[in-house]
This record gives structure tokens, C-alpha cells and sequence, in this order.
């Protein structure tokens, strides 16, 4: 049976386009699929392939624009989740997404 | 015949009575649907698929427009699934290697569900029901031979029993023939059963799996209030439910036709039945319902896709939208209840191990004291230019009386407020859900102006159980006669300094417990906006005097189930 497979952003000779940042779950009920919703429409906003790995479950990396494989992340409440992205638009890619998982006392940039 | 009696979980309400049909939906199997005979064409093939997509699009979009808020988002969450582009890339790759739509649609469903199922994660691998859900959609628009014809023509009077029935199904069932439904694997929060509800299909979880193999035909009875199926039952157990179940239908006509009227029990006393308002959605419901008022508007809505907290001026506009649909009535406005459980992006929400026991409610804007100014500027602007009979703020998630005090002096430091407390325009009350609360009620009464019970929250923390863990969540009953204890306790207090004594929560909107709440001395109840008229019906049946023993009995008691019985020999009294 055939797995989806998400796409790896290579960190490649676009470089510099290629940003990373890691967010934690903070939801009680983990990264349900209400949440997964708002991530894939997030990241539909952007050009950018962006790529999603769960490091306390070390599932992934899947792709940010499928809910199905976010699913797959296993996210539970206070995992830590790194999010990839690679393109023209990968940094407001990032702060859009992180807004979703804004952090206690540290609430990330307006985007 | 000896009667067959099988126990389930109670998922929504009602009685139904008919005759068995066992659903076994055909198992979305690979291997069922094989490459056919004819050779398919990737590029039409491909075509069949998109056309299908767009016809289930259009269908959940249809689903989630006429449902209210909480089935609506089971649906939107089905159309994210329906776009996923892992799904329409492996039916792609399915069609290329020579499947016709169909197939390569079941093929990808299969593939896609299985490898959800297979995660250790109870919660993510139980996600498969859903991706399995839309497939079926799917699948009915490229097949006609589909599981929407089997349900959409079943007999009259059909009490129908299946493994699982996914949301599809019961958006297909032909409503006028099924009379009741029981289930194996669900749950009673899990989304049939909340489609069910609001279909008013009584339903039963949780049965034992031998009921898949009863015989079809069979005359049944499905009891969705107490949790039973039974299968032959003997003359005297049909004609009690017979009699039960016409009762409940003559007792839902009559109420509808009195909704609108006053609540006053055959004592003579009034009893103001108010309406819970969840968000913008429930408003219309709400206000046709007959209520005398709003007992409890939950204010988090207006912070749902927002990225900053709204302003004074803009609350005001939302509680005057309120506002407006009960004039002269009064409309109670629960502070903002934030805290770990409720996470919102553009506020700092601490990360606690356990949200329950945490900075939540009152103890959150004590902490935020310009989120709970804000608020408080907004309501004592309301209680000044809203057509309401008076505004009534409720203080969540009180454990101390301090915490009472400080909001009083906040409430205290806005111009007019003390004028309009005064003349009676505006009154500040204390939530009472947490059991210190309910065991200070003396002490807190004699600062506020009313207090209101939170059944739900009282009793989870009453037992040290997570509602929403179904491990315990049977242990919350707001039955447990500790809680019933408490809640006497609070109502004391109130008496004692002359203030009402309200009651807010799921509990109050079941009518039968209404001669219980009216004899520990309740005065005023809050119900979700469907039971209003059914609650004020039951107000209308009761005898506060005689509702009065009832209580004493029912807090003598050791158990739950024991409460359970004394108001069923009320309810077969009456």
C-alpha cells in the first residue's frame, strides 16, 4: 500500500528562502481536526512549500497543505512541532502559521 | 416470546417504537470493486471525479447552511477532507494506472482511512470515520448502487441498529420512517449524535454487539431517555412505553402551543424561564423560543477569528444585537470565561498541565485587569442605553470571596455604575460552579444581587470528573445527590439575603427535573433555546409545596440512581 508522500523541502541554492521555526501545541485536545482546517487554509495562502514534523512523536515531515497527512503528525498537547518552508513567501508563511499556535506571554508578530 | 433488553449509553432523547432493521453496510473493500471490464480513459475518468467533487461540495455547503453552529463545522471540516490534495492525488494516480473513477476513489479512501486507523492515537485514529464519511459521499454520486439508497428507503417505523451510521447516513435517512436508531461504537458526544438531537431522533449508544444479529422485523422499542433497547418486549412493557411515548409527543404539542405564555406553577408561583445563548447563531432560536429573558450569554463568541480584543464600542454593539431581541426582559452577560482550555491566538494563555484547575475565568481578568475593565465599560454602557428590563452581569469561575470584592471595585471605579446598581438597572451575581463557591454561598450573597448555578462545572468539580473523559464522565451527574447538597446549600444563602437564586446549565433543560430544582427552591431557570417551552410546561405541572418533599427525599439519598427513581415515580404519577 502506498503511503502519501509529503514533500521535503531541500534546502537547496534558494537558500535563503527556506526558513524554519518550531511551535508547540497548546490545545488540550491537541492538533484536532478544527485546527488542521485552519493550518491548510492558512498555508493555501502562500506560494510556499511548507513541511510540518512532529520532534516529540518524530513523525514527518508532512505536507502543511494536506489535513489528512497533519493528521498523521499524532499532535497532542505540548508536542513540539517544526514547521519548513521553503519559497518566495516562506517567512510570512511561518508567521501566519505561528499565529495559529501563538505561544504563552510571547504572542507572535502581527502578521 | 421472552423480551430481549439490551443497555446502551442514552444519546438523544425520546421514544421509538417499530419494528428492527439491521443495517450492515457493505465494508469499503479494496479488492470489491476490481478494474472493469472496459478500459478507462485517465482524462474522462479524471473528469468523473472532479464532477463528483463539485456535486459533494455543493452538497456539504448546502449541510452546513441550514445546521446550527456545532453540526456546521462537522461538515466544514468534511470539505477541507474533500479537497485534500493527498486524496485527489492518489485517486489521480489510481485513474493513471487504469482505474475508473470509482475504484480508484474506493481504492484511495481505503488507503488513506487505513493508514489513520493503523496510528497509536486513539483520537487521530478514530479520524478515519471521517475520511470514510466523505468517501461515501463520493462514492454515492459515481455509483448508483450506493449505501444512500439503502437508508433513504427503509420501512415505516423502522427502529434501526447498525455497528456505526456515519453523518452521511443520517443525512440520508428518510426521517418519517425511522423511529429510533442504537448503535454499537458510538459515543454520545460523537457527531451522529449530535445530528441525531437535532433531528430529534431518539438514539442509544453503546450496545452489545450481539444486537447485529437479531432478526429483521422484530417489534422493538427504543428508549433513548434512559439508554434501552428491547427487542419482543412483553404487552405490558410496550403499552407503559406506548403511553410514554404519546405522553412526551401530547406534552411537546401542548408546550409549543403555550410557549409564549407565562410559567406559573399550580401553586400559583411564577416562574421566569430564561434562554442559554451560546453566539450570534443561536440568537434567532433564542428569541423565538418563548423565553423570559437571557440567563446566560456566554461572551466568548465575539473573541471566535478575531486577532484583537473588541474595543468597548464594539461589545456594546454585539450585546445591543442581543439585546434587542428581549425587550424589557432581563439579559444576564457572562464575563469572559478565558482561560488554558480556551486558547485564543492574540491573548497570553498560559500552558497548564491542567486548564481545569487553572487561571481560568474571574481569576484570568483579575490577572488582565484591562480585559475585564473593557468588558465592564461595555456592560454599565449597556445597562444605561439597552431596551432591557435590566442587566445582569454574572462573575465566572468564583472560588474566593475576594475575588468577588475586587470585581465589585472594578465595577465600582466606572462612572454611573453605582447609580444604576442603585435603581436596580444593573446587578453583578456570582456564578457559582465551583464547590467553594456553593459552600460560601453566606458569604458571597450578601455582596451580590443574584446568584446563578452552574450545574455542569459544580458537578464535574463536585467529583473530581472531566466531563468530557467518558471514562468518568458518568460520575458528573448533577443528580449526585452531593451536588443536590450544595446546590440547597446555595439556595439557602440566597433566601437568607433575599436575592434569586437562578439555575444556568444542561441539567435544568430537562423537564423532568423540574419539580426537583422548583422544590430545593430554584426561582428561575436558564435552558438551551429548544427546551424552553417543554421546561415551562413541566413549571407548569408542578406543585412547589408538594416539589418540596420531593427535594427533602432526594437529599437524604446516598446515589444518583436513587434520585433517578424518585422522579420517575413522580413522572408516572403525573
Amino acid at each position: 500500500m502506498s503511503r502519501p508522500r509529503p514533500p521535503h523541502p531541500q534546502p537547496g541554492p534558494e537558500g535563503p528562502a527556506s526558513c524554519s521555526r518550531t511551535v508547540t501545541v497548546q490545545e488540550p485536545m491537541g492538533l484536532h481536526l478544527r485546527t488542521g482546517k485552519a493550518i491548510v487554509q492558512t498555508a493555501n495562502r502562500f506560494q510556499a512549500r511548507i513541511a510540518i514534523r512532529n520532534l516529540d512523536q518524530d513523525v514527518g515531515p508532512v505536507d502543511a497543505k494536506s489535513i489528512l497527512q497533519i493528521m498523521q503528525l499524532q499532535a497532542r498537547q505540548g508536542h513540539r512541532l517544526e514547521l519548513v518552508a521553503q519559497g518566495p513567501d516562506a517567512r510570512p508563511a511561518l508567521e501566519a502559521l505561528a499565529q495559529i499556535f501563538a505561544q504563552p506571554g510571547e504572542p507572535a508578530p502581527p502578521s | 416470546m421472552t423480551t430481549q433488553i439490551f443497555s446502551g449509553l442514552p444519546a438523544s432523547p425520546g421514544i421509538g417504537l417499530g419494528h428492527t432493521y439491521i443495517y450492515r453496510p457493505r465494508t469499503l473493500l479494496p479488492q470489491l470493486l476490481g478494474p472493469e471490464d472496459a478500459q478507462a480513459a485517465p482524462q474522462e475518468e479524471w473528469e468523473r471525479f472532479l464532477e463528483a467533487r463539485a456535486q459533494v461540495d455543493q452538497e456539504l455547503v448546502r449541510l452546513a447552511e441550514r445546521a446550527d453552529a456545532m453540526v456546521a463545522e462537522i461538515f466544514l471540516v468534511h470539505r477541507e477532507i474533500l479537497h485534500d490534495k493527498t486524496l485527489s492525488q492518489a485517486v489521480r494516480r489510481h485513474i493513471q494506472a487504469g482505474l475508473h473513477a470509482t475504484a480508484a476513489t474506493q481504492q484511495a479512501i481505503v488507503e488513506l482511512a487505513q493508514s489513520l486507523a493503523e496510528l497509536g492515537d486513539e483520537y487521530f485514529a478514530s479520524r478515519s470515520a471521517d475520511v470514510r464519511d466523505v468517501g461515501q459521499r463520493l462514492l454515492a454520486h459515481l455509483s448508483k448502487d450506493s449505501r444512500a439508497h439503502a437508508l433513504a428507503h427503509l420501512p415505516r417505523n423502522t427502529v434501526l441498529i447498525a455497528e456505526e451510521l456515519t453523518a452521511f447516513d443520517i443525512t440520508h435517512l428518510s426521517p418519517d420512517h425511522v423511529v429510533g436508531i442504537g448503535l454499537l461504537n458510538s459515543a454520545p458526544t460523537a457527531h451522529t449524535a449530535i445530528l441525531a438531537r437535532s433531528l430529534g431522533l431518539p438514539m442509544v449508544c453503546g450496545l452489545s454487539p450481539e444486537v447485529l444479529q437479531l432478526p429483521f422485523g422484530r417489534l422493538a422499542i427504543l428508549d433513548g431517555i434512559q439508554g434501552r433497547l428491547f427487542v419482543d418486549p412483553d404487552q405490558e412493557t410496550l403499552e407503559s412505553y406506548q403511553d410514554t411515548r404519546d405522553r412526551l409527543r401530547r406534552f411537546r404539542v401542548r408546550a409549543e402551543e403555550h410557549a409564549q405564555e407565562p410559567a406559573i406553577t399550580l401553586d400559583r408561583i411564577p416562574v421566569p424561564v430564561q434562554v442559554n445563548i451560546n453566539n450570534r447563531q443561536d440568537l434567532l432560536t433564542a428569541s423565538g423560543s418563548g423565553a423570559d429573558g437571557v440567563g446566560l450569554l456566554r461572551t466568548e463568541y465575539l473573541l471566535r477569528d478575531r486577532d484583537a480584543l473588541p474595543d468597548a464600542q464594539e461589545q456594546l454593539a454585539a450585546y445591543l444585537e442581543v439585546a434587542r431581541h428581549f425587550p424589557n426582559r432581563p439579559l444576564t452577560v457572562r464575563l469572559l470565561d478565558l482561560g488554558g482550555d480556551k486558547p485564543l491566538a492574540f491573548l497570553p494563555v498560559p500552558q497548564e498541565p491542567n486548564p481545569f484547575l487553572g487561571l481560568r475565568g474571574i481569576r484570568y481578568l483579575l490577572h488582565h485587569p484591562e480585559i475585564l475593565r473593557t468588558q465592564l465599560e461595555a456592560l454599565v454602557r449597556l445597562a444605561v442605553e439597552a431596551p432591557v428590563s435590566q442587566v445582569r452581569i454574572l462573575i465566572p469561575m468564583v472560588s474566593k470571596v475576594s475575588e468577588v470584592r475586587r470585581t465589585l471595585a472594578a465595577l465600582a471605579e466606572m462612572p454611573r455604575a453605582q447609580e444604576l446598581r442603585r435603581s436596580g438597572r444593573l446587578r453583578l451575581g456570582v456564578l457559582v460552579e465551583v464547590p467553594s463557591a456553593a459552600v460560601l454561598a453566606d458569604k458571597l450573597a450578601p455582596l451580590v444581587d443574584f446568584l446563578s448555578i452552574g450545574t455542569n462545572d459544580l458537578a464535574q468539580y463536585m467529583l473530581a470528573a472531566d466531563r468530557s473523559n467518558s471514562a468518568v464522565a458518568a460520575l458528573a451527574s448533577a443528580m449526585d445527590p452531593s451536588v443536590l447538597r450544595v446546590m440547597a446549600q446555595t439556595v439557602q444563602a440566597g433566601q437568607v439575603h433575599e436575592i434569586p437564586v437562578a439555575i444556568c446549565g444542561e441539567f435544568a433543560s430537562d423537564p423532568s427535573v423540574v419539580p426537583l430544582l422548583l422544590g430545593l427552591g430554584i426561582g428561575e431557570l436558564s435552558v438551551v433555546a429548544p427546551a424552553v417551552a417543554l421546561v415551562k410546561h413541566a413549571v407548569r405541572q408542578t406543585h412547589v409545596a408538594q416539589a418540596r418533599r420531593l427535594a427533602e427525599q432526594a437529599l437524604r439519598c446516598a446515589r444518583a440512581q436513587e434520585v433517578h427513581r424518585l422522579l420517575e415515580r413522580i413522572r408516572a404519577q403525573q
